[in-house]
């Protein structure tokens, strides 16, 4: 296999992929890459990864499949890479037609304004998420068609 | 015998009522099916990840490296039971039912903490002098993965903050044999224990764990605990509207058995009204012409 780089190669092999978040099943089938951010940098997985189980930042979730990238909003979780597949656990996942721009929006400026008001470290970790979906989610919706 | 007029009101007021029933029973159908599907996939989503963390557990030799404060059972704990009740009633024996569950465990645990998340469990425990010590409001009408997480993060920081070291949620459940009944489900610590149906141990030792098992650990347990409540919570959500849709469509059917006897009532009410005016009209004519 000849690897390009970013996940274009030869010769693709399809492997079989599952996104699940706890309100529903957002992707199933067989791909030929996944590409997602892990916290320390982007990954991408082909088929036949080793086993391999790590946290996923909230970030675009970029998934080849019929020589085809398909972009969606991911927030965080974590891949479970196994020898029949890979699967895929987040908070949430959309397409980019699934998010509400407005309510992102919305979102990022609330979660802007709380964090310049003084609060706890809990909290500020949390606003810190907030901010970070809601910044991400804004950027997917964007590569609306 | 009431009146004709009388009958009359009663019908048009139970008709009016069988028309409300009728459309709760179809509000309530339509957002329990909302919801069918997200259990499903909830439970699936649960069960990966039940086992990817127990798998963790399994693999490891030394214990202690995933030594995590959520999985260490503390002595003589206080305990903490969070009831998902309803905001309304309507709903059959619903919230009855979850009200006892709750009152058999609190009388278990008398010094027990108690949070609500429902009006009618928070009412009737004001009403018995208990109040709740937390009572959390808007969740149950709207079951989301953003409530979920605010929900799990304050019982995850009541628990790290050892006010409370054990945290069980009474529910109903919407699923299998218990389906429709309360059911009491430990939230932290967690017991690995409480699961024995899990199917771990595939891959083993050949797992890469990155950056390594501990920060893998540390992600996906409040990841599971967010998962397991939100289920929880969609499941008594699903579980309410599936009791207001019975009693909907009983109360509904019960409008119309009464409609059909106040129906013959005012039907003989008014033949009689007849017979009565008619008697009396021949007899004045007899009174007249006997005169």
């Amino acid at each position: 296999m000849l690897f390009l780089g970013r996940g274009d190669y030869l010769l693709a092999k399809l492997f079989n992929l599952q996104v699940l978040t706890p309100e529903r099943e957002f992707f199933s089938g067989d791909v030929e890459a996944v590409w997602l951010n892990l916290p320390d940098g982007s990954f991408t997985i082909l088929a036949n990864h080793m086993p391999l189980v790590a946290p996923v930042a909230i970030c675009d979730l970029k998934i080849k499949q019929n020589d085809e990238w398909r972009v969606a909003f991911a927030s965080e979780g974590f891949v479970e890479v196994r020898r029949d597949g890979v699967l895929l656990f987040l908070q949430t996942c959309e397409w980019p037609d699934e998010i509400d721009a407005r309510r992102a929006e919305d979102a990022k400026l609330r979660a802007e304004e709380q964090l310049r008001q003084k609060r706890s470290i809990a909290e500020n970790n949390e606003l810190r998420i907030e901010l970070a979906r809601a910044m991400e989610r804004l950027r997917v919706s964007r590569l609306r068609k | 015998m009431s009146s004709v007029s009388e009958i009359r009101r009663r019908i048009q007021a139970v008709e009016q009522t069988k028309k409300i029933t009728g459309a709760m029973e179809m509000v309530s159908s339509g957002r329990m099916r909302r919801v069918m599907s997200h259990i499903e996939y909830n439970r699936r989503y649960f069960r990966y990840i039940r086992n990817a963390m127990l798998e963790i557990i399994d693999t490891v030799n030394d214990p202690d490296s995933v030594n995590h404060p959520y999985f260490t059972e503390r002595e003589n704990p206080t305990v903490t039971y969070v009831v998902i009740s309803g905001d309304k009633g309507l709903c059959g024996s619903y919230n009855a039912q979850i009200i006892t569950a709750a009152e058999n465990a609190l009388r278990e645990h008398p010094t027990a903490h108690l949070i609500t998340l429902g009006n009618v469990a928070e009412d009737y425990f004001v009403r018995r002098g208990r109040t709740p010590d937390i009572a959390m409001y808007g969740i149950v009408q709207d079951p989301t993965m953003k409530s979920a997480r605010s929900v799990a993060r304050d019982l995850m920081r009541l628990f790290d903050e050892g006010l409370t070291d054990e945290i069980n949620i009474i529910y109903t459940s919407f699923y299998g044999e218990t389906k429709g009944y309360p059911v009491t489900t430990r939230l932290l610590p967690i017991v690995v224990g409480d699961y024995n149906d899990a199917d771990i141990g595939h891959y083993g030792s050949e797992i890469e764990y990155m950056p390594d098992r501990r920060a893998v650990f540390d992600r996906i347990v409040p990841q599971y605990i967010i998962g397991l409540l939100f289920g929880l919570m969609v499941q008594a959500y699903a579980g309410e509207h599936y009791a207001r849709m019975n009693a909907m469509h009983s109360s509904t059917q019960n409008a119309g058995d009464m409609l059909k006897a106040l129906k013959s009532q005012y039907n003989l009410a008014r033949q009689s009204a007849i017979t009565n005016e008619i008697a009396e009209i021949s007899g004045a004519a007899l009174a007249i012409d006997g005169k």
